[in-house]
């Protein structure tokens, strides 16, 4: 029983308890945020136990937990669920970040009812996209992602430094067309975030129907459509390829298409910006691998060459940009652009190790910018700013809080002991062989992420304190108990990674022999 | 084996003891877990080391599979031979002293507790990293004294030289790494394994170009770690930390894991003459190079951080002309004065309340006599006048140099020990000897240090004099390297060859040169005072030269970090006006293209179309009702739009509502 519904489990308790809200009255914030804990540990919960309860051992199906409805006969669209190795850790990444969010957002006061309606929504559904086995609601689930973080951007945001300083208030708060906002006011970045991921969805959208019309199956069944690339000619399979890969990547985000995303951590609430970082991004990685990849392993072939040029940029530029920004949100932003480089890198040399290191890394990223993100958030309830260099010191106030930071940056610059670590070393070495110049470019890339972090770590919670700070406080047990299931997360599954690894080549196994099949029987036929 | 296992798990249970519970509980008591965990690791490092001298042969400990599946299968395991045995009496023998010294040093700190936690992670980390049985495991621990470094050297946080001093030693570790990573992938791709005693077993199938790639990359990760041209930079600036920090990891231990790496890999340096040139010539560039910048430095610590560039210099040296059992003396003895005269820093600075110039001292002997007479005995240990311990380990590597017909070398290392014996000297006589130049008020509280730091001082002044004779004599026959043999002997190594005319020649003019440096400090800072500032006025040039270090650190900021930075505000730039342009641009145009349609509407269509017009006006009013602008409004039509577009799909297939349910 438990078994049989464990995804929907997973993926309704938080919308569930999204529903439950509605009907509680705001004003008991007690209750209100009972409710959005209690819903989300039930996911996570579940999700822990979706991490054992997968089976890898060889000869297990690839897709377990299924769970079909019919919906639409007519148009071939079930309401289909399932897991197969890649989504398992995201699914638990996303329930994870989702617990850790509900408790960072504690302090909420401001309409908190509505706040975590949203966040439980944002998080139901995208666990909605990892779990879906049926494009159409893969593709509802991914567009319902994006129109929560309208709302948590716009509401519970902030503005980034420079609005407040901005003298013509008339211009500055006049609510009206769009580009009639600072472009550092949070309404601004909420616009750009939503027309953005809108605009990328659209584009995939128009793979994915010409993907439906092409086969001509009737279904949007991911599992029977699998295998049909061949009734495309190589022009339209290319072209579709094309438009589902920039169309997810703008999400991932990929450079050139990541300006939504550093603006748009910097004016999210601390929660929004974990899940946002954690699991959001991630939707357009995996989407490429479930939809792209899957779909046109041939194709995927064809193309990888371009994701290995793309990814480099991903990778220095985002760190390089990170250097010298003084926000600590947009230096995280900018980091977390330039760490998806990595797993971009490991989805295009196209091997156990590399994409399996892809994946594990996603889920690493997850909790290591959870972290950043959830102390960035909370240095800025205490001190007001996210200006580096009007703070400093902090560390005498917060000792809890720098000690976390350190263990977050270790883990985001991939120190060994961390679970990053071994996702990096995976993405590296199985590239090696095959991108071994990109690959002494990441391996640099890392030293870069060292040097902007450790600048802004120094930058925090170094040096002497400006008495003006003499208030800050260290974290509550609300502050605390997130960051510590993140730390425990990171640190343990760093040292016995093992578990992961199995469950993630389960999954990545079946992929690649689609995608090195493919390559064999397309070449044997052209020999031929 | 529990008790390998045990060496580096007891400090690692005191850091998780000392973290959770220093800052409200042990406070000043910290100490007892700390030191007492580094104890009981020691006494287990000696009796593995008895095992290992009673001939047994080496012990393989496998903790459990760390990475396994997916292609890849990496164990956490140890191995236990003469080198690492050697190595883990270096680390936790001197990490023991020096943790005793810290007590007395860092008592009444507000960070006393901190202090022993990273400390103690310090030496798990170096512990994983010279007990390691594969590369991985080695690289944990690379990149864990690494953190530890940096942790350190930055312990206290609110002095900024601190904090940047820092960062810029973890970020340089760093680079270094880099190409210790890819030496890594190199490996695994050639081996398809990492562990040690597989990948040595087959070396000899590497191609020499392949060798020489992989002996290179490690050795970027070894310049790095071990402060070598060109990465060298960070270690003076590491002085920055607590003095026991600049004993125990920028002196005895971690700089020198560079060393271990290159000693524990000579089966693949043995394939690549190239890659041996090049360890060489760095070892002896730097040697010289570090030298010459320690002649004119004022910082007591500062001299020693260039001396230990130098000296590790001298153990890539031996490395590179394969007298890596002489490498690893070296690296023993210098552990021993090394570590003697940075405590004996830190003795002088804490007896004159943290004063560091050397110029605002003098005098000190009668003060601190214990202190003096340690620091005396470092001195000429390090200098290498014989009997003590560093003439037995310097020589043996210049001799090898020039009996493997690396004469060039040789002299480079003959006169970088004259420059050594010099600026020693001239360190001991400015601390210690003539008259006093410190401030009266300092000099009424200058006291000697408590038993808790000079009985270390003791015992590692009493290594300093006898350690080489006992370990290293006769030389390239002594006991060492007897025991050494098993692991380092292989091609590149010859049979010891008795003692001939050649050694005496080589032996007698390094002691001439030693005395040489000495006189000339002798001369210049006791005889006639007035020398040292005349030669500095006389050669304006070459002493601005060295006094600013070669402008190396404004070079590579010119070279790396400024470029670098224009890049980032560059494309910061590109960020914000060249893709955000396009962003706003095409968001413009659909504005532009919404205001000429309503305008189009409003003045074209609307004259004609009242009726359509009316009924737009109706529909905006419909829709503004719902914008409310109440949150949990949208959120409900949010929901209530989802209901909706279920029960329409169920309608519309027909199937109605019991179908949803119905599982296929």
């Amino acid at each position: 029983m438990l078994d049989q519904h464990l995804l929907s489990i997973i993926l309704f308790a938080p919308f569930v308890g999204a529903v439950i809200l509605i009907f509680v009255n705001g004003e008991r914030l007690t209750v209100v945020r009972s409710i959005a804990a209690v819903s989300s540990g039930v996911s996570f919960a579940a999700s822990l136990y979706l991490l054992y309860a997968f089976r890898f051992a060889p000869g297990s199906a690839q897709f377990q937990f299924l769970e079909q409805y019919e919906w639409s006969t007519a148009l071939g669209i079930s309401f289909f669920l399932g897991v197969d190795g890649i989504s398992v850790p995201l699914v638990l990444a996303s329930s994870v970040l989702l617990f850790a969010g509900v408790f960072i957002s504690w302090h909420i006061e401001d309409r908190a009812r509505e706040f975590y309606i949203f966040l439980l929504i944002l998080a139901s559904a995208t666990i909605g996209v990892y779990v879906s086995l049926d494009l159409f609601f893969l593709y509802f689930f991914y567009e319902m992602s994006v129109l929560p973080m309208y709302m948590l951007l716009g509401v519970w945001g902030s503005h980034t430094k420079g609005y407040l300083e901005m003298k013509d208030t008339a211009k500055r708060d006049s609510v009206g067309f769009i580009f009639n906002f600072a472009s550092n006011s949070k309404e601004y970045a909420a616009m750009k975030l939503t027309l953005f991921l809108s605009a990328g969805a659209v584009v995939a959208l128009l793979g994915i129907l010409l993907t439906y019309v092409g086969t001509g199956l009737h279904t949007f069944n991911l599992i029977e459509l699998q295998g049909h690339e061949q009734q495309f000619t190589p022009w339209m399979r290319s072209a579709i390829w094309i438009l589902l890969f920039f169309g997810f990547a703008s999400i991932a985000p990929l450079w050139p298409m990541h300006s939504w995303s550093p603006v748009g951590h910097a004016a999210a609430p601390a929660a929004v910006s974990m899940l946002h970082a954690g699991v959001l991004m991630k939707l357009g990685h995996f989407s490429i691998l479930r939809v792209a990849y899957w779909l046109f392993p041939q194709t995927t072939k064809e193309w990888a060459f371009l994701i290995a040029i793309l990814c480099v940029f991903s990778i220095i530029y985002g760190g390089l940009v990170a250097f010298f920004q003084r926000d600590t949100k947009y230096v995280i932003g900018y980091s977390s652009s330039s760490h998806m480089g990595y797993i971009f890198l490991g989805m295009a040399a196209m091997n156990m190790i590399s994409l399996g290191g892809a994946v594990l890394y996603m889920f690493a990223h997850a909790l290591a910018t959870g972290m950043l993100f959830a102390m960035a958030g909370f240095v800025y309830d205490q001190t007001h700013t996210r200006d580096i260099p009007s703070l400093g010191g902090l560390g005498r106030k917060m000792p809890f809080i720098m000690g976390a930071f350190v263990v977050a940056l270790m883990a985001s610059v991939g120190l060994p002991g961390t679970v990053n670590f071994i996702g990096e070393l995976m993405i590296l070495a199985g590239s090696w062989e095959q991108y071994p110049v990109q690959t002494v470019i990441a391996v640099v890339g890392i030293a870069i992420t060292l040097a902007y972090l450790m600048r802004m770590f120094m930058g925090l919670f170094l040096g002497e304190m400006d008495p003006k700070w003499a208030h800050v406080r260290d974290a509550k047990w609300s502050d605390r108990l997130p960051l510590l299931i993140m730390i425990v997360g990171s640190l343990y599954f760093g040292l016995f990674p093992t578990q992961f690894i199995n469950v993630i080549s389960a999954g990545v196994q079946p992929l690649l022999e689609q995608i090195h099949q493919a390559g064999a029987v397309a070449s044997a036929g052209g020999g031929g | 084996m529990l008790s390998v296992v045990l060496i580096p798990l007891l400090p690692l249970l005191a850091v998780l003891i000392n973290g959770i519970f220093g800052r409200k509980y042990l406070k000043e008591s910290s100490h007892y877990f700390a030191v007492g965990s580094v104890a009981i690791s020691f006494v287990l490092s000696v009796s593995l080391l008895v095992r290992m001298l009673s001939g047994a042969s080496p012990i393989t400990v496998n903790l459990y599979s760390w990475i396994f599946g997916g292609g890849f299968d990496v164990h956490i395991g140890f191995l236990i031979d003469p080198l690492s045995s050697v190595m883990l009496m270096v680390v936790t023998g001197v990490g023991l002293l020096i943790h005793i010294y810290s007590i007395g040093y860092m008592h009444g700190d507000p960070g006393y507790y901190r202090f022993f936690t990273y400390l103690n992670l310090f030496m798990v980390s170096m512990l994983l990293l010279v007990m390691g049985d594969n590369y991985l495991v080695l690289f944990i621990g690379w990149e864990g004294v690494g953190l530890c470094s940096y942790l350190l050297i930055a312990f206290w946080f609110e002095k900024e030289s601190a904090t940047k001093a820092g960062t810029k030693a973890f970020v340089v570790n760093r680079i270094g790494d880099a190409g210790f990573l890819i030496a890594i992938f190199l490996i695994a791709e050639q081996f398809g394994t990492l562990n040690y005693v597989e990948v040595f077993e087959r070396a000899h199938e590497l191609s020499t170009s392949m060798a020489t790639a992989i002996a290179l990359c490690l050795f970027v990760g070894a310049v790095g770690k071990s402060a070598q041209l060109p990465l060298y930079t960070w270690l003076p600036d590491a002085m920055e930390g607590p003095t026991p920090v600049s004993a125990l990891i920028h002196a005895a231990t971690m700089v020198t894991a560079g060393v271990y790496m290159v000693v524990r890999n000579h089966a693949i340096y043995d394939l690549a003459p190239i890659a041996m040139t090049v360890v060489a010539v760095t070892g002896g560039a730097t040697a010289i190079f570090a030298a010459t910048i320690g002649l004119v430095q004022t910082d007591i610590k500062r001299v020693l951080a260039y001396s230990t560039v130098s000296q590790l210099g001298y153990m890539f040296l031996g490395c590179g002309v394969g007298a890596y059992a002489a490498a690893i003396f070296h690296l023993v003895t210098h552990a021993f004065f090394k570590a003697l005269l940075f405590l004996g820093s830190g003795s002088v600075i804490h007896a004159l309340g943290g004063e560091q110039d050397i110029r605002k001292m003098g005098g000190l002997k009668a003060e601190i006599p214990v202190t003096a007479a340690t620091f005396l005995i470092g001195t000429i240990a390090i200098a290498g006048l014989p009997p003590l311990a560093g003439f037995w380990s310097k020589d043996e590597i210049l001799g090898m140099a020039f009996k493997g017909g690396h004469e060039a070398l040789w002299l480079v290392g003959m006169s970088g020990a004259f420059l050594t014996s010099f600026y020693m000297f001239r360190l001991f006589y400015l601390t210690f000897a003539g008259t006093t130049r410190m401030t009266p008020e300092v000099a009424h509280h200058v006291h000697e240090s408590p038993a808790a730091m000079t009985v270390p001082l003791m015992i590692l002044a009493g290594l300093s004099l006898l350690g080489g004779l006992l370990l290293g004599f006769p030389p390239e026959g002594g006991w060492l390297h007897a025991f050494l043999a098993p692991v380092v002997s292989g091609e590149g190594a010859e049979a010891h060859h008795g003692f001939g005319a050649v050694d005496v020649a080589l032996m007698a003019g390094s002691v001439l040169i030693a005395l040489a440096g000495w006189w000339t400090a002798y001369t210049m800072y006791v005889r006639k005072p007035e020398l040292a500032p005349s030669w500095a006025a006389r050669f304006r040039g070459a002493y601005t030269l060295l006094l600013n270090k070669y402008w190396v650190d404004e070079l590579y900021d010119a070279l790396f970090v400024e470029p670098s930075k224009r890049l980032g505000l560059a494309w910061g730039w590109f960020d914000r006006v060249v893709i955000d342009g396009i962003v706003n641009g095409v968001g413009r145009m659909t504005a532009g293209g919404a205001w000429l349609s309503t305008w189009i509407e409003k003045h074209v269509l609307y004259a004609f179309l009242n009726v359509i017009g009316y009924g737009n006006h109706l529909g905006a009013a419909l829709f503004r009702r719902l914008q409310t602008g109440y949150v949990h409004h949208y959120a409900v039509i949010l929901l209530v739009g989802l209901f909706l577009m279920v029960t329409f799909f169920v309608w519309w297939q027909g199937g109605g509502v019991g179908s949803l349910l119905v599982q296929r």
